[in-house]
């Protein structure tokens, strides 16, 4: 099946590791990746305020190129997502876009340099195209080299769970990673911080609140018996792992390790080249370890 | 300063200029404190959600000079418990938004530390949500 | 040849302040067949009714048009006063000039165009009109209550007391419903079990009252005074008569299942059981579904040990047919379920309880024998987080109050002191709603002897960390975060009624919440849209026990008012078949909501109690055979070329 991607900016830069690893997952399970061509970012976080549409011009812009790119390679209109942010930041852009013909209007006056949006894409965050493309199932016959009961401790993090409508599951009790993380050989523990906010762009202005905030998930995780915590989330990632580094000391319990939900699943899948030489050693280590 | 911008403009009524901007009629929050019980940057606000809409319905200018609204970090936990239904990050996104338009900036870009080290959509937001 | 009077009112300001009387009175003197037309200021007042009779004599009327208000308002008054005067009370309609007019337009101009029109159209249908008698029927005099709780008991109870019969069917083994669940009761604090335990003794010994358990209402046909009723009666297993409680079965037998229902799911019990001792009937019910000898294999342990002969496994199903003149539902409620609330853990904490576990773990017939222990571990908890309006007042959930929850977390926090003193108790709420007789009083009772910590606020999230249970909230009136460890949380449920299969049976509407929608709200609060029958309970709207009881006896007096009649008169306004063109396609019997047409030899027959006059086979007719009595549709057609001021006139005959 051919699909369409949207990186987005962070999934090249600081996050790269999530790309190389969840493309090598997906072209192992059978997709062929097509990136979108001539994509902009997305904007990051989707301005909530409805008497504009500035914030939904990005990412139509993208979204109208990704439908280019779908006649142009002739794939499927499933558009992958990494990106929390992304994800979140494109599908609530395509649904002011269809449920709202003013608007609609609007979009396609800012954006006549482009053919006008179709909305006939179907965005899935990877977490989905696992989930409901692949199959749980068919995640556990990929499986080369089982997780051993690694205690994972899965961090949804905001967006990829609220607003209810553009939720990959549900707000309150997610298992979507849960389940992946079972099919992989690893022992998921639910810890009830694993739906809620890491402190997000606040790291830029006040990071001593994230890092308090951290702080609080990571110790909750470590209560749990969570050896490694698993994201989805770029800024997550950072915020977690740059939090226990800025409050070493105050920290009770270990430090965590954070990865990517696609890199333990390329580690499962035995793609090792699509894991960094460090981050493989860190799984073979704690896998090991377990016996 | 939005305080008499909105003066000039005639403009003084903060619940209805926050229903134009998101559709969000904050009349119907009966400040239950489901919002702030369960909001992950409560211990940093100087008012806590339910008191920032409160402060809206009143008519209270100094709504526009909470702290919080500007700690708010859209994680959407508020909206998505609300027994009201009101999106309460809209609400905040909403007068953060009026102070934004007022070219009000909280955040000098050019000087934040590990500029270099933040992951880009961090910058983006914060462009997006501070300046 | 007619001869049409009008009488147009002015309800004081009501109509006349907008619409022009005088106007309407002189235009619609030019209809054709009016004979006299004149206003008054009220014409529902004693003049007013003797102006319209010494009319009909003076001038020899025909037809009445009483322009005013609406003819629910009216209709019975003015036809009253028109058949004193010797005019059929089917010649008599009224157009409605203030509901549908003045209280809604404001330009007086419009206001009077639509008045004009208005009862134009209804004079070209009272030309129409036959005069026509009521329909008479006899009464049966046996009632049927519909749910054996505080309300069905009191109004079987009620009506029994009365003289009539009265059969009271419940889904349950037992009669005495979420009542007998209860500890102590709000706020006099007596014990549920010993003010509810000697009505149901009363029930049991009753000479007039049948009662039927482990049955449902399954069909309901006719109409008030003569309803045929349905039930089905699912089996025992243990015949009542003969089972002396000796409980030897309950020893034997080697099946233990959660009991899910009297004890939601704290304790076990055998499949062989009573609910609670003072069960009525007195008497053990096996549990088909968890029980080894009614299906293919038999243990029929029981079955040995019985020395009352009492069990038998092969008892089967049965349908008992019955009629019956009225009807009272009170159906009850049950709790919302905690398993629908995300953020308080869907359930899945066993020290999270809902109001009905907690009453049974502090009631001192309950699973622990009245010692307050926790589910997950036994411990006695010493510190509890009570949680006011969960699932209530929350548009994601039940958007109304469910009006009890504030009186008994105020008993339950209460009680729970008195267990545990030196336990600590914290009620998270939004609002205390006492409104009742000695309510108020209760709450500050609760908080001063108690010292019970009211915090107002609504709590966000609970999470477990280990044996604990951490609360989040946040104190509204100081504007801090709370961060509680707790032992045990109560969740104080909303309710949500038990209507939705009743509703369809007797094809009365439910609200939008699913309460059983009553005739008016304030008005005829017992009664349903359909004559004989009645409301009672949380089946109607949110309430307690006093009021429960009060509104049971209000229904029973409804039902008691029917049956103690010889005969009930029925409107005539009825369908009717016209033989010759009636094709015999059977459309009307199908649709028929009331069962009130059946199909002959000689076509459609209508049978005229039963039918309700809502014209639905009417509509439905391909041939045109049916026809309402006085809706004719020359009439209808006559009315709405009036209304669209077409002002035909219909030729003299």
């Amino acid at each position: 099946m051919r699909i369409l991607y949207y990186p987005g900016c962070t999934v090249k830069a600081t996050a790269i590791r999530d790309e190389k690893a969840s493309l090598a997952v997906l072209e192992a399970l059978g997709f062929k990746i097509v990136e979108v061509e001539d994509w902009v970012c997305c904007g990051a976080v989707y301005n909530l305020p409805r008497d504009t549409v500035i914030q939904a011009v990005a990412p139509i812009r993208t979204l109208i190129r990704a439908e280019s790119t779908m006649r142009k390679h002739k794939t499927s209109e499933i558009l992958l997502t990494l990106c929390s942010m992304c994800n979140h930041v494109l599908k609530m852009a395509d649904n002011m876009y269809r449920s709202n013909p003013d608007v609609a209007y609007k979009l396609d006056v800012y954006l006549s340099d482009e053919p006008n949006y179709e909305g006939k894409l179907k965005i899935m965050h990877f977490l989905e195209i696992l989930r409901d493309l692949v199959g749980y199932d068919k995640i556990k016959e990929k499986v080369r080299r089982s997780l051993g009961g690694l205690k994972v401790a899965s961090f949804y993090g905001c967006l990829l769970l609220r607003p209810r409508e553009v939720a990959i599951d549900d707000s309150e009790d997610p298992i979507v990673i849960e389940e992946i993380m079972i099919q992989l050989g690893a022992d998921p523990v639910d810890y009830p911080y694993r739906n809620e906010c890491c402190g997000s762009y606040n790291v830029v202005r006040t990071p001593e609140y994230v890092w308090d905030r951290t702080k609080d998930i990571v110790e909750s995780a470590n209560d749990y018996g969570a050896e490694i915590i698993v994201t989805t989330c770029p800024l997550c990632a950072y915020n977690l792992e740059e939090g226990q580094k800025r409050r070493k000391k105050e920290l009770k319990g270990r430090e965590i390790p954070i990865l990517y939900v696609s890199e333990l699943v390329a580690y499962a899948f035995g793609l090792d080249d699509a894991l960094e030489p460090e981050v493989k050693v860190l799984i073979d280590r704690m896998v090991r370890d377990r016996g | 300063m939005a305080k008499n911008l909105w003066r000039e403009k005639g403009m003084v009524n903060l619940a209805e200029k926050i229903y134009e901007m998101t559709g969000e009629n904050v009349y119907l929050c009966y400040l239950c404190g489901k919002c702030g019980a369960g909001c992950p940057m409560a211990d940093k606000m100087d008012y806590l959600p339910y008191q920032v809409i409160h402060m809206i319905q009143i008519n209270d200018m100094e709504s526009l000079n909470a702290k919080s609204i500007w700690i708010c970090a859209t994680c959407f936990t508020c909206s998505v418990r609300c027994p009201r239904n009101l999106d309460v990050a809209r609400i905040m996104d909403g007068l953060r938004t009026i102070k934004v338009r007022a070219q009000e900036q909280t955040i000098d870009l050019r000087e934040v530390e590990d500029l270099d080290k933040l992951p880009p959509i961090a910058l983006v937001a914060a462009g997006r949500k501070y300046t | 040849m007619e001869r049409v009077g009008v009488f147009v009112c002015h309800c004081g300001r009501n109509i006349a302040g907008v619409v022009d009387v005088k106007k309407v009175v002189e235009e619609v003197k030019k209809h054709p067949f009016v004979f006299h037309a004149e206003d008054y200021k009220y014409m529902c007042s004693a003049v007013g009714q003797n102006l319209i009779q010494e009319a009909i004599k003076k001038y020899g009327l025909t037809s009445i048009v009483v322009a005013a208000c609406s003819p629910r308002m009216h209709l019975e008054t003015f036809r009253t006063a028109a058949m004193s005067a010797g005019l059929n009370p089917y010649k008599v309609e009224m157009a409605n000039i203030r509901e549908q007019n003045s209280w809604v337009h404001e330009d007086p101009h419009v206001a009077t165009e639509k008045a004009i029109r208005l009862v134009w159209s209804t004079i070209n249908k009272v030309i129409g009109n036959q005069p026509l008698k009521k329909v008479r029927s006899n009464v049966v005099k046996r009632c049927l209550v519909i749910g054996g709780g505080i309300a069905g008991i009191q109004a079987a109870l009620d009506v029994a007391n009365s003289g009539f019969e009265v059969i009271l069917v419940e889904k349950s083994p037992t009669i005495g419903g979420r009542m007998a669940q209860l500890s102590e009761t709000f706020p006099t604090l007596d014990c549920a079990q010993c003010i509810l335990t000697p009505k149901m003794a009363e029930v049991a010994r009753h000479p007039n009252i049948k009662i039927y358990t482990l049955s449902e209402v399954i069909e309901v046909n006719g109409s008030v005074g003569k309803f045929k009723v349905k039930i089905r009666k699912k089996p025992r297993y243990v015949d009542i008569e003969a089972c002396n409680m000796c409980s030897e079965c309950e020893k034997v037998c080697p099946q233990v299942v959660l009991d899910k229902d009297f004890n939601r799911s704290l304790t076990i019990r055998k499949a062989i059981y009573i609910p609670f001792p003072q069960a009525v009937p007195p008497a053990y019910v096996i549990d088909a579904e968890n029980c080894y000898g009614v299906g293919t294999t038999r243990c029929s342990e029981c079955v040995k040990v019985c020395e009352q002969n009492a069990i038998n496994l092969f008892d089967t199903e049965e349908i008992i047919e019955v009629e019956v003149g009225a009807i009272i539902v009170a159906t009850g409620y049950d709790l919302y379920p905690k398993e629908k609330i995300g953020e308080y853990g869907y359930g899945r904490y066993e020290d999270v309880i809902d109001s009905l576990q907690f009453e049974r773990l502090i009631a001192s017939t309950g699973p622990t024998g009245g010692e307050l222990r926790r589910p997950s571990d036994g411990k006695v908890p010493k510190r509890v987080a009570f949680i006011q309006c969960v699932g209530s007042r929350d548009l994601q959930h039940l958007p109304y109050c469910s009006r009890i929850c504030c009186m008994y977390t105020a008993k339950h926090a209460f009680l729970y002191k008195h267990l545990v003193p030196d336990g600590e108790a914290y009620v998270f709420y939004i609002d205390i709603r006492a409104g009742g007789k000695r309510y108020e009083e209760f709450i500050m009772r609760v908080q001063t002897e108690s010292k019970v910590r009211y915090t107002r606020g609504r709590v966000s999230k609970i999470v477990q960390k280990g044996d604990k249970l951490i609360v989040h909230a946040v104190d509204t009136i100081t504007g801090k975060p709370i961060t509680l460890p707790v032992d045990m949380v109560v969740l104080a449920m909303g309710i949500v009624p038990n209507t939705k299969e009743i509703a369809e049976i007797l094809r009365i509407p439910i609200d939008e919440n699913g309460f059983l929608q009553e005739l008016h709200p304030k008005l005829a609060p017992v009664e349903s849209p359909i004559k004989g029958i009645f409301l009672a309970g949380v089946a109607q709207g949110p309430k307690d026990i006093q009021d429960s009881v009060a509104q049971a006896s209000a229904a029973a007096s409804k039902a008691i008012e029917i049956l103690s009649k010889d005969y009930i008169e029925k409107e005539p306004l009825v369908a009717r078949v016209n033989k010759e063109l009636c094709s015999k396609c059977g459309v009307c019997t199908q649709l028929c909501p009331y069962n009130a047409v059946e199909m002959t030899p000689e076509g459609a027959k209508v049978i005229e109690v039963a039918c309700e006059g809502c014209g639905t086979c009417v509509a439905a007719c391909p041939s045109g055979a049916l026809s309402l009595a006085n809706y004719e549709p020359k009439q209808i057609f006559l009315m709405v070329d009036a209304l669209l001021m077409k002002i035909p006139i219909p030729e003299k005959s």
